[in-house]
């Protein structure tokens, strides 16, 4: 390409024939599920600023960089600090899977003219340190463009539509003397008339075309940002290919403004006069007029700068392997704006195309397809809204689905280790939502960097996990209603604090008399529980039993068998009842279910039992739950153990996670939370893992279909969301207030239409999707397991699948 | 929010109904078109007397049809969104814009390098 009109890159400065221009990079802004008042309050902040530029020309710039899954993968593998053997291989391999998404990140930059003469220094530069200032301000929170960003977004522009360029310098300037080389291999063509534009290169050595098609906005219908439309110009942030994006923006002076609606008036004044006597006047002169009134009045008496209008020219560039390719994806794009904002697709298309880059035409003020508007109309097309969530150099959970297409990724421990946050995070969703093959896939993404992990899983499919041949031979499956007497007594299963993770003498006492507390309200409400509701209804029992373990004490070596001979042996009021109870627990005691919480189990843990893997399922196969909600005198005796068995294994994995080293990185998965919050002690077990969870480095995953499972006063620490597909209303009600989102504003036809089935085709859908609420921010995700068909298959629950894995086990 | 375009208000239809006494027969047309016309009208008296064409009923008649034909299909592409002066500005893109190379490179082989002849 010849005739480049660009002289000199100073920083992030450039200075063309068509004079100097100063480049930023505007912070990414959230904007999906944003509270309206909160966008609207960006929108506000991102208007003021552009205000504040009168008499400047702007220019947005947008282009993508492919996602760097290199510097991902070197950042998780920093990160990780044991992992398992294989885990460079696995990485490997999902960099090459991630790579093969396609998946790239948004640069958007924001051009403004510089008025004053590079010569007359001092005044230069006191412009630039003001439009620095002005761009770094709330709303548009731009900063300077590197010295690379500025190399590449030349490079991007110049190269029109063809792949990104690799291995380009990271210099700190860019000399004159480069300049020559971003155009010495490209080539721009155009017939006369054309529909696009033919731009050749060589990309990687190869000899590359691209035919590259312009658009531009045409009329506008009023845009309701953003509870009916996305801003307008992050839009093209849903097409499955790569749009650039560039505008040129004239921001009036109020008097130029009002010129405009004055000259508006003159003629309309004019043409109702002519039309006067002889035909009848059309209405739209009467619209127009009143219009145009109400418009300068706006303007006028606008002192906040709100009402500052621009003339501003947008346009929008695909680009495609064939001529055909690239007309269809403008078409899609077209589709994608109809019919709020209409994009056509003008002559000249060889002069559009130079408009991408920077300083090669001035666009003129009388050039087609103008559109005026308002600052807060330019500044709600937010070209730099992203749909970004997670933390990078995460584990690679999925792809964001909403707005736009991004790598969610996910450092489970950093709100710990970092943010000083709480590790609790709720999966809720209703039945078929995906929260076991959400938690499966983090499990196995944990267990591959060695993270210790304990889940729970009473009877799901997270113990399958342990059949996977890659983590066989570091992890266990523990069916514990199959274990040793004793295993789950009351006392066993509380953790006995560890003196070096206090850092006094004092706090450790007091929080050995804290667990010897635990352990005693732990063995009233399990005792309490295996006893019918109608029994323990009655004071004098409740009290008998409260005071018989009492008496026991809390130590980690008493046992429930204890308590019942304490029973015995109370007198007075109490006698009687403490008979009465003895009789019922000695009943209760000969059943195989009550072998694993009477007797004392602290002799258990002396042997190898505690042999570390870096995975344990525990599973209650055969366990019987309540039904959620419902009323604890129904329960029959097998849900009461049901409920005990269950807490007393969750208050195991809790005092395993922590007993291990503090600081160590740790995984839980608790499922069945609500029958987990059914019972006193369950619910202090919850609070208790939530508020310890930061102190012991644990990330702990509940599961359940409610959010309102969760005991009163853990939301607190909440740190995340996962909201799989919920159609209950009072159910979605809980969610989106969990998510920080507010009612009635159709987020909850969201959340019902997550995970959308085909029903025409009369087939499931292959995905599942969920709203992930992180770090102040709310996502829809699609987690990706196409990369770990071995999880994929392992993790499959539906019959077919089942029956077929157990064919192939020999399972009959 | 919602933000109001004010599209309707840039696009008054500014058209000329004629003289006061002759509404009744003259055409509807904007101003525009108008200046086009009589433009094209001048162009093309300036052509006749410089070519010397004969002034007959006839070549009268066909040089006003064509005035007439030209002006409207200019007049239908002028639009409040795309106003005169771009389209004279989108044919100067058009004519000016850079062709694809069609005449081969001139490059030499040696004949011993060309497969077929070894």
């Amino acid at each position: 390409m010849n005739g480049l009109n660009l002289r000199q890159v100073d920083g992030h400065v450039v200075t063309a024939k068509t004079g100097r221009t100063a480049w930023y990079v505007l912070a990414p802004q959230r904007s999906s599920f944003l509270p309206e008042p909160v966008f609207d309050g960006v929108v506000v902040g991102g208007a003021l600023r552009l205000a504040e530029l009168v008499g400047h020309r702007m220019h947005h710039r947008v282009t993508h960089q492919p996602y760097e899954v290199d510097e991902w993968a070197n950042a998780l593998n920093a990160d990780t600090h044991r992992p398992l053997p294989g885990w460079g291989e696995f990485l490997a391999e999902q960099s090459e899977h991630l790579a093969g998404k396609n998946l790239s990140e948004k640069l958007p930059l924001l051009g403004v003219s510089l008025n004053v003469l590079a010569k007359r220094a001092k005044e230069a530069a006191e412009e630039l340190a003001r439009i620095d200032a002005i761009v770094a301000g709330y709303g548009l929170a731009g900063r300077p463009a590197t010295p690379f960003e500025m190399r590449y977004m030349l490079r991007r522009s110049v190269a029109l539509g063809l792949p990104a360029p690799r291995g380009l310098l990271a210099t700190d300037q860019i000399p004159t003397s480069d300049l020559p080389e971003l155009t010495d291999d490209v080539t721009w063509s155009a017939e006369p008339l054309a529909r696009s534009v033919r731009v050749q290169g060589e990309c990687d050595g190869d000899l590359t075309v691209r035919h590259v098609v312009i658009l531009t906005t045409g009329q506008m219908r009023p845009l309701d940002i953003p509870n009916r439309l996305d801003p307008w110009l992050q839009i093209p942030d849903k097409c499955p290919f790569p749009v650039e994006i560039t505008s040129t923006i004239d921001v009036l002076s109020t008097e130029v403004a009002l010129r405009g609606y004055t000259v508006a008036l003159d003629t309309v004044r004019s043409q109702v006069t002519h039309y006067a006597g002889s035909r009848e006047v059309p209405r739209r002169l009467f619209r127009q007029r009143e219009q145009a009134l109400q418009a300068e009045e706006r303007v006028s008496s606008s002192h906040d700068g709100l009402g500052t209008r621009t003339h501003g020219w947008y346009r929008f560039m695909v680009a495609g392997e064939t001529e055909t390719e690239a007309l269809d994806r403008a078409r899609h794009l077209t589709d994608l704006y109809a019919p709020t904002i209409s994009l056509v697709r003008p002559a000249g298309q060889f002069a559009l195309a130079q408009e991408f880059i920077p300083g090669q035409v001035r666009v003129h003020r009388k050039a087609a397809h103008m559109r005026d508007m308002a600052v807060t109309q330019v500044a709600a097309a937010m070209p730099q809204a992203t749909a970004e969530i997670g933390d990078r150099g995460g584990f690679y959970l999925g792809e964001t689905c909403g707005v736009s297409r991004h790598a969610a990724t996910w450092a489970p421990w950093k709100a710990m280790e970092v943010n000083e946050r709480s590790g609790l995070t709720v999966v809720a969703g209703g039945l078929g939502a995906g929260k076991s093959m959400f938690a499966a896939l983090l499990v196995y993404w944990a267990v591959r960097a060695g993270v210790l992990t304990y889940v729970l899983d009473p009877g799901g499919p997270l113990g399958r996990l342990t059949d996977l041949p890659e983590l066989a031979e570091h992890s266990r499956l523990i069916n514990v209603l199959d274990a040793e007497p004793g295993s789950l007594s009351p006392y066993r299963v509380v953790p006995t604090p560890i003196r070096r993770h206090y850092d006094s003498e004092g706090e450790w006492t007091r929080a050995v008399a804290l667990a010897e507390g635990d352990r005693i309200t732990m063995c009233a409400d399990v005792l309490a529980c295996l006893l019918p509701a109608a029994i323990i209804d009655v004071p004098e029992m409740l009290m008998a039993l409260r005071t018989a373990v009492h008496k026991v004490g809390g130590r980690a070596t008493s046992s429930a068998w204890q308590v019942v001979e304490a029973l015995g042996h109370l007198d007075g009021t109490l006698a009687e009842p403490g008979r009465y109870l003895v009789g019922e627990y000695t009943r209760l005691a000969n059943t195989p279910q009550a072998q694993l919480i009477f007797p004392a189990g602290y002799q258990l843990d002396s042997s190898d039992h505690r042999a570390s893997a870096t995975l344990t399922v525990l599973t209650l196969r055969g366990l019987v739950t309540p039904q959620p909600g419902s009323d604890r005198h129904t329960w029959s005796q097998a849900q009461q153990f049901g409920i005990a068995h269950l807490t007393l294994t969750a208050s195991l994995v809790r005092r395993r996670l922590f007993e291990a080293e503090m600081g160590l990185r740790k995984l839980a998965v608790f499922d069945e939370l609500h029958a987990l919050s059914s019972i006193p002690s369950g619910k202090a077990l919850i609070d208790s893992t939530a508020r310890g969870s930061r102190k012991h480095n644990v990330r702990a995953l509940m599961l359940s279909q409610l959010v309102s499972d969760l005991p009163e006063g853990v939301g607190e620490f909440v740190d995340s969301i996962v909201g799989g597909r919920t159609t209950h209303s009072a159910a979605q009600a809980d969610l989106l207030d969990a998510l920080g989102l507010p009612g009635g504003n159709g987020y909850e036809t969201v959340l019902a239409r997550l995970s959308p089935q085909d029903w025409r085709a009369g087939a499931r859908s292959g995905f599942r999707e969920f709203l992930w609420g992180y770090d102040g921010a709310t996502e829809k995700i699609r987690p990706d397991l196409s990369g770990l068909p071995g999880l994929m298959g392992n993790q499959d629950t539906t019959p077919a699948q089942v029956t077929e894995i157990n064919a192939v086990r020999g399972v009959a | 929010m919602i933000h109001a375009t004010e599209d309707e208000l840039r696009e008054i239809n500014n058209v000329f109904l004629g003289p006061e006494r002759a509404r009744e027969y003259w055409p509807e047309a904007r101003y525009i078109t108008v200046v086009i016309g009589f433009g094209l009208a001048s162009v093309t008296a300036v052509l006749f007397a410089a070519l010397r064409l004969p002034l007959g009923f006839w070549s009268l008649a066909a040089a006003g049809a064509a005035v007439i034909y030209t002006t409207r299909w200019i007049g239908g592409h002028i639009t409040y969104e795309t106003p005169f002066r771009s389209i004279a500005l989108t044919v100067w893109a058009e004519l000016s814009a850079p062709r694809l190379p069609t005449r081969g490179q001139r490059t030499t082989h040696r004949p011993s390098k060309v497969k077929g002849l070894q």
